[in-house]
């Protein structure tokens, strides 16, 4: 019987070759990584009586820490934990220690450190952002990632996989971003709950690494465990341009799945039908066409995130503003997601068309998409391309938060209302 | 945590696609130090967009319930936490969040999904669920139905108090 890429892989790693979906496996771990919850990691073991923390790290080769969500800091006690957290660092000896490397963990670990084919855990829930670049990614919390970190393995529950079949390709002003929107919106937060998908299809060897990233990241924002992409030739040139860790590129096995693999459902999604779609506040599935929301007020505008601070992200928004300038009443804030984005896009110019039209750009990180920087008061409206429109979640409980594509988002913020990136022109 | 065979409670009904940025506000973890200024923070601060004050009514052994991908979102575990800390002993939604449910095992707090939960049980009722038998039954409405079990793997993490003390067991027979 075929088998699905989450299913080889966990095959592999729990040294059994076939497994099926429903059963319980202990999984050997490819790597693991960090963010700032490192140092809770470090305290949930002490708080369990084990005097010191960790006994030790089960492979340092394979363990990572990046500071990411508080880069810079903003506060005292963010400062004193991030103190902290160098102080474990250093008592566990760890190899691999991103301490003032501004970006969000997801990019960095798919710019340097995760591998096609791994079995991969991150202390982050958008950790199957890694599922782009053909890694078995996903996120687990500091008490499971603090026993796997001691014996470098975990149970896992076998999932099943949902097959969703990407055909054509995006229209102008539509993005991967709609796509995961669409999802939600059709299928609801639930649609992959416990399951891994998988995007295949010639739409999805079409789509950029970039847009890649954004539908993996998305994953999990529709229940998913794992949002995987099949290695092909632009995973492997984007692997090429890898600059650090080098040593460890060819311990890469990519994974495909069978052409008789079972998958326990299939969408099929014809990429040149699809047009933006917005989120309404609160949740992932209060999705309709941009159209349905034309006109609303917005205040705030922003791109940036781990699914949506990308390159061609940035790139978009700089094609739409481009020689314009954001509407005098909203704050547009852009936030790439690495330094290496930042870079390039000052190198395209894309960092001074944005200035130019009045765009915020700010360092890298995830500032924005938590309300740490750009935060939300009392009915205050804003739109955004960062991963969730939870109430609450960027400061006032009493803002709504729209989410869209970063072209819908860009034009919005032009005209100070939300607008259907296709009548830009 | 501690686990007994019985939990007894007071139910506390909350709908569909409660998430963790509701549970816990990231403003109250804002990846503090892990330590009771703000475990006792995230707790008064727990639900406050839709009950808030709701740490001032929860008694212990109280049973939350939900609907549809209860704890979904952020990976925090500070959300798990705080329902123990603010005196629930178990979730019983339509359907949990997958870290959510494994943050739950993993710190030995009892979560149990049944799809028809909301039309069985109502803001206030009297609850009680018989762990070794799996039954939850409404004592308010003299009703009772079954739960799924666990599997034998997610309830010996359970029984032991959480993963932490797999591993520390784990540790002491190694070195035995
Ligand atoms: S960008 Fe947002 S969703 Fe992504 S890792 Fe950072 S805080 Fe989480």
């Amino acid at each position: 019987m075929g088998m699905t890429i989450v299913e080889k892989v966990m095959g592999r790693a729990a040294g059994s070759g076939a497994v099926r979906p429903g059963q319980y496996v202990d999984c050997k771990l490819d790597r693991i990584l960090a963010h700032e919850e490192f140092y809770r990691i470090h305290t949930v073991a002490e708080a369990a009586g084990l005097k010191g923390g960790l006994p030790d790290i089960w492979d340092r080769e394979r363990f990572h820490v990046i500071l990411d969500h508080f880069q810079p800091v903003i506060n005292q006690l963010q400062a004193l934990r991030q103190r902290k957290i160098r102080e474990v660092a250093e008592q566990y000896r760890l190899k691999y220690f991103d301490d003032a490397l501004p970006a969000v963990i997801h990019r960095v670990a798919i710019e340097d450190y995760v591998l096609p084919g791994e079995l991969a855990l991150g202390s982050d829930s958008h950790s199957c952002a890694w599922g782009a670049l053909n890694c078995v990614g996903t996120g687990m919390g500091e008490h499971e990632l603090a026993y796997a970190l001691v014996f470098g393995e975990l149970w896992f529950k076998v999932p099943e996989s949902i097959r969703v079949n990407l055909s054509g390709s995006l229209p102008d002003g539509v993005t991967a971003k709609d796509v995961s929107l669409w999802l939600g919106g059709r299928f609801g937060t639930a649609f992959a709950l416990y399951k891994a998908i998988e995007f295949l299809g010639e739409g999805a060897r079409r789509l950029a690494m970039d847009a890649r990233i954004t539908l993996a990241a998305h994953a999990v924002e529709l229940g998913g465990k794992f949002g995987l992409f099949e290695y092909d030739d632009v995973t492997a040139e984007f692997l090429s341009r890898r600059t650090r860790m080098r040593h460890q590129l060819d311990w890469a096995r990519p994974v495909g799945p069978d052409a008789d693999a079972i998958y326990c459902q299939t969408v099929d999604i014809d990429l040149g039908s699809l047009e933006p779609q917005v989120a309404r506040p609160h949740t992932f599935e209060n999705v309709v066409p941009v159209r349905e929301v034309q006109g609303t007020r917005i205040d705030q505008a922003m791109v940036g995130s781990c699914a949506n601070g990308n390159l061609d992200d940035i790139a978009t928004v700089a094609g739409v503003v481009r020689g314009r300038r954001v509407h005098p009443k909203t704050r547009f804030i852009v936030q790439p997601n690495s330094w290496g984005v930042y870079r390039e896009a000052m190198r395209r110019g894309h960092v001074d068309t944005l200035l130019d039209a009045g765009v915020t750009v700010i360092s890298p990180g995830c500032h924005l998409c938590l309300g740490m920087q750009g935060s939300l008061a009392d009915g205050d409206v804003c739109l955004t391309s960062t991963t969730r429109n939870h109430r609450g979640r960027m400061g006032s409980g009493n803002a709504d938060i729209y989410l869209a594509g970063p072209a819908t988002v860009a034009v919005s913020a032009l005209a100070g209302r939300i607008v259907d990136p296709r009548e830009h022109r | 945590m501690s686990t007994s065979a019985t939990i007894r409670g007071r139910a506390w009904v909350f709908g569909h696609n409660i998430d963790t940025d509701v549970i816990a506000p990231a403003d109250t973890i804002s990846f503090g130090l892990g330590d009771a200024a703000e475990e006792d923070n995230v707790k008064r601060n727990a639900f406050r967009t839709v009950r808030p004050g709701l740490y001032r009514e929860v008694r212990e052994g109280d049973i939350l319930v939900a609907g549809r991908n209860f704890g979904l979102g952020s990976h925090r575990e500070p959300a798990n936490k705080a329902l123990h800390s603010l005196g629930f002993r178990a979730v019983v939604a339509e359907s949990i969040a997958r870290l959510f449910f494994r943050n739950s095992v993993a710190i030995g707090f009892h979560v149990f999904q049944v799809p028809t939960i909301l039309s069985f049980v109502k803001d206030g009722d009297e609850l009680e669920i018989d762990i070794d038998a799996a039954r939850l039954r409404n004592l308010s409405a003299g009703s009772e139905l079954a739960l799924e079990s666990y599997s034998p793997l997610i309830r010996r993490i359970i029984e032991q108090g959480g993963i932490l003390e797999v591993l520390k067991s784990r540790l002491a027979a190694q070195q035995a």
